[in-house]
């Protein structure tokens, strides 16, 4: 036995441990319970809940064995009478202010509190005085409370504290008034607040969208994954008589631990939306009529086979890796070289030196342990939230998390450096960075990088230092480095640095599966497998150059695309198939033929995250209406064609099996493209007397489902999202108020919106809601709308 | 011998069950809340005495007070939990006949309470 390790003793049981475990922790190990309310293994340890009392030999009373370390020769008795004693005592405590209403409880059935009160309560209580009573307050759409019920185990506080990064709840009060609640009345806003509902052991944290809407043992769980990030979180969908009602995290240490975002946990609740396209839709006399499906395929495959190599499809990077291979293979059979899933990307021109697909720079849950961790244009928290979690990790382990940002953003964790740049400097500012690398380690700059030089790389000397003396660094490049104008410079300079700094280089793609669509070929330079093809129009090209006709499969154009008004503009110029699970207004007026699409949750697929990994999931609920799996739509429109090989399968498991048979093996750390951008960058400190625009995809904005999500679209987040922000110096130059209406005239674009400032937006940007089809970097100008009282 | 080793001088005419619920009282509303036992077992503790000092208590309190008590001591995060639990039981065991007056008769076995039952008869 080395000697950080130590022999004990529980209940007889002879067992070895780690010097300095918990006994709980042991006990664990060995598959021996100790009932516990406090104690959550992701968590910091309080011990306050008593109810995991065990009985030391040699100590004066009972031992917490949360936060008891084992010792040499310990003897612990967790059944012993002494033990036992101390629970029933704790249980009782517990339950005498604890309402008995469990029958109109939402954790009934799956209580801890009940679970245990079972094995260690009395059957009739000694407690005659009243219960305590505590009037709730609204902590926002996502999270019900009924805070009477709480038992102070405090596992809430700690959450939000340590895995959301924000002291957003917290005890007030002493003694038997300690409320357990937000301070004063007002939203949890972390993007991970959901997971309050998993850790509270009674019903005191409920889910929102699930309350009362069925017992748990009537629901039947089901595994699935994230649909709308790169991370690929793994959950449980649970479902009643085909409804998917509720998503609860799938424990994995190398993905999300226990946690998933608020995203993935309520986005189901937009299945239900009033758009649902339920039935085929076919363009007749100039209206959308409904159809059947033996009607609507030949006429859909009619469209398609029409526009020969003038046809475009357009694939949601959420969309599965089958529906995504057999929309390539669609395409191509039809003599059309142009797919993409690539919706907000603007900058193509380094495509042929691309990675085999765009990685993390490696797992998941190594970002713990990088020491230096460069985000460069992300809000990586409201981006990927776990990802959020896995960087605030390693920063509260000493990593140093920088930034280059063109907004200040709260990212809820500690920053040990900040470069806020405008977004034409983003370049520049990764240039001036690799510059200072080169001073930093004493190499010599490669010949391209003097093209990009422009001074001003002692602002960058601290960062360039801390990332050279890191260990293993890593650079990820967010949203708004993708979206970016010149991406193609910056991710060439990204790779120089992470060179420099012997790190590596991940991006934060938008999506649940960018990697996948790299992998099934449904982007325009990649076929299956990802091997190089002859390369056909990409996402921003083949709108800017209309086609006869377009295919759609789960995406909306008009918002979804990084210029949503061009895509809108070629869209109603051509034919257009749409699979769809929803039927926008705007859809209505450009689809000729939609065929209602199953979305997450209703049929089987498979994503690939950002970490390379093939995760396969089952449907939860069922297909509402006439609505079919995006498999077997894609099926059947190739089944129509002449040449109609290779669409003869019957089930799902075989179209899998010819993607796998396509993928071949892929590395977690996909080694870094060859990239080849050549900018030329603008003068730095120009003055720029207009507004420019940044477009950026709000957190509940970023595919159809969550869009139609409720209680997502009611939180502050949401309501952010939807707003047009200035720095409060351009709003008071141009004598707007905070709140104000303003009419925005972007490019050819006008739309209405509620003007908000904020001290972190750089003057000369604005920023707009995705969802108004605003290209990055249009000029923009705002007037104020006349209130009808002044009218 | 009366709780947390503070010592506290009174006369014979000192009724202990009204002490016990002014002590009682006082650990009550000093109990931070942290822990379980002390925050929900203070309460009890208070109620229950302050029952029986009004007159509505019934003789199996003495013995659930002295029960509970004893659920708190030891199993509490700091010594306060102990602290508001050891004169609980130890006023039970040493003056119980008061304690058993109280309840039975509805008034104070001695001091100015004595004279008056406060439940109705």
């Amino acid at each position: 036995m080395s000697e950080d390790r130590v022999k004990l003793t529980i209940d007889g049981r002879t067992l070895e441990a780690p010097k300095g475990a918990m006994i709980i922790q042991v006990a664990d190990e060995a598959g021996i319970y100790i009932p516990r309310f406090c104690y959550h293994h992701r968590l910091k340890i309080v011990a306050n809940c008593r109810m995991c009392l065990v009985d030391v030999e040699g100590a004066p009373k009972p031992a917490p064995a949360c936060a008891t370390p084992v010792g040499e020769g310990m003897n612990v008795q967790t059944r012993s009478q002494r033990a036992l004693d101390a629970q029933r005592a704790t249980m009782e405590f517990l339950l005498i202010n604890h309402p008995l209403d469990c029958p109109i409880c939402d954790q009934g059935g799956e209580c801890e509190l009940q679970d245990l009160a079972l094995g260690y309560g009395r059957g009739v209580s000694r407690f005659t005085e009243r219960k305590r009573v505590v009037a709730d307050k609204s902590l926002g759409p996502l999270v019900r409370p009924e805070m009477t019920r709480c038992i102070h185990c405090t596992r809430c506080i700690r959450v939000l504290e340590e895995v959301g990064g924000r002291q957003e709840m917290g005890a007030t009060g002493r003694g038997e008034h300690m409320k357990v609640g937000t301070y004063i009345e007002q939203s949890i806003d972390s993007e991970l607040s959901g997971n309050i509902i998993d850790v509270c052991p009674v019903g005191a944290l409920n889910s929102g969208p699930f309350n009362m809407r069925a017992r748990g043992w009537e629901l039947l769980s089901h595994k699935t994954v994230g649909a709308h990030d790169c991370v690929g979180s793994n959950l449980y969908g649970h479902s009643l008589r085909g409804h998917f009602l509720r998503a609860v995290p799938r424990e994995n240490d190398s993905i999300n631990d226990c946690w998933i975002s608020d995203r993935d946990r309520f986005s189901y609740t937009g299945l239900s939306a009033r758009d649902r396209a339920l039935k085929p839709l076919l363009r007749k006399d100039g209206k959308l009529v409904e159809a059947s499906w033996e009607e609507a395929i030949p006429t859909a495959a009619k469209i398609l086979s029409g526009a020969g190599g003038k046809l475009g499809t357009l694939v949601s990077p959420s969309a599965t890796n089958e529906e995504m291979y057999l929309a390539q293979k669609l395409t191509r059979a039809l003599g059309s070289k142009h797919i993409d899933s690539r919706v907000r990307q603007a900058d193509f021109r380094d495509d042929a030196g691309d990675a085999r697909y765009p990685s993390l720079g490696g797992p998941i849950d190594r970002i713990e342990s990088n020491d230096a961790i460069l985000l460069v244009g992300s809000r990586l928290n409201k981006e990927a939230p776990i990802l959020g979690y896995r960087v605030r990790r390693a920063a509260a382990a000493g990593a140093a998390v920088m930034t280059i940002n063109p907004r200040r953003y709260d990212l809820a964790m500690p920053i040990a450096g900040e470069q806020l740049v405008h977004p034409d400097q983003l370049v520049n500012a990764l240039a001036q960075l690799a510059h200072a690398l080169v001073a930093a380690t004493g190499g010599k700059a490669p010949a391209f990088l003097d093209r990009f030089s422009n001074g001003g790389e002692e602002n960058f000397k601290p960062m360039a230092e801390r990332l050279h003396k890191a260990e293993s660094p890593r650079l990820l490049l967010g949203h708004l480095a993708l979206q970016h104008p010149a991406f193609a410079d910056l991710r060439r300079l990204a790779a120089l640095v992470a060179e420099l700094s012997g790190g590596s280089l991940g991006y934060v793609t938008e999506g649940a599966n960018q990697a996948g669509a790299y992998i099934a070929g449904a982007v325009p330079h990649r076929g299956p497998g990802g091997v190089p093809v002859d390369a056909g129009a990409n996402a921003r090209d083949m709108f800017a150059e209309p086609q006869d006709a377009y295919l759609l499969i789960g995406t909306e154009p008009e918002v979804d695309c990084w210029d949503g008004t061009a895509a809108r503009a070629a869209l109603d110029k051509a034919q257009v198939v749409s699979l769809s699970s929803f039927v926008s207004p705007a859809m209505r007026e450009y689809a000729d033929c939609v065929l209602p699409l199953g979305a997450f949750g209703e049929t089987p697929g498979s994503f690939i995250n950002g970490a390379g990994l093939l995760q396969r999931f089952d449907a939860v609920g069922t297909l509402p209406g006439d609505a079919r799996p995006g498999w077997k739509i894609l099926r059947a429109l190739g089944g129509e064609l002449e040449t109609g090989e290779g669409f003869d399968f019957t089930s799902f498991p075989e179209v899998h099996a010819q993607f796998v048979d396509a993928m071949g093996h892929l590395n977690s750390d996909e080694a870094l493209g060859t990239y080849s951008g050549s900018w030329s960058p603008e003068p730095a400190g120009g003055e720029r007397p207009e507004l420019r625009a940044v477009t950026e995809m709000g957190v509940y904005a970023g595919d159809a489902l969550v869009r139609r999500a409720e209680p997502l679209q009611e939180t502050p987040d949401a309501e952010d999202s939807r707003r047009v922000w200035l720095h409060p110096a351009d709003a008071l130059s141009r004598q707007f108020e905070d709140g104000a209406s303003v009419r925005v005239l972007a490019g050819d674009n006008a739309f209405e919106a509620v003007l908000a400032t904020d001290k972190g937006v750089l003057q000369g940007t604005v920023w707009l809601p995705s969802a108004t089809g605003t290209a990055m970097s249009t000029t923009v100008s705002l007037e104020a709308i006349a209130r009808a009282a002044e009218a | 011998m009366l709780g947390s080793g503070a010592v506290i001088v009174m006369d014979e005419d000192t009724c202990m069950v009204r002490v016990l619920e002014r002590i009682a009282r006082f650990y009550y509303a000093e109990s931070c809340g942290q822990c379980t036992p002390c925050r929900e077992g203070t309460g009890w503790l208070y109620r229950a005495i302050g029952r029986i000092e009004r007159g509505e208590g019934r003789q199996e309190d003495l013995d659930r007070l002295v029960d509970v008590a004893h659920h708190i001591e030891g199993h509490t995060i700091c010594a306060l939990g102990d602290a508001a639990a050891m004169p609980v039981w130890s006023f039970i065991k040493h003056f119980r006949d008061e304690f058993e007056y109280h309840i039975r008769e509805g008034r104070c076995l001695v001091g100015p309470g004595a004279a008056r039952r406060t439940r109705a008869a």
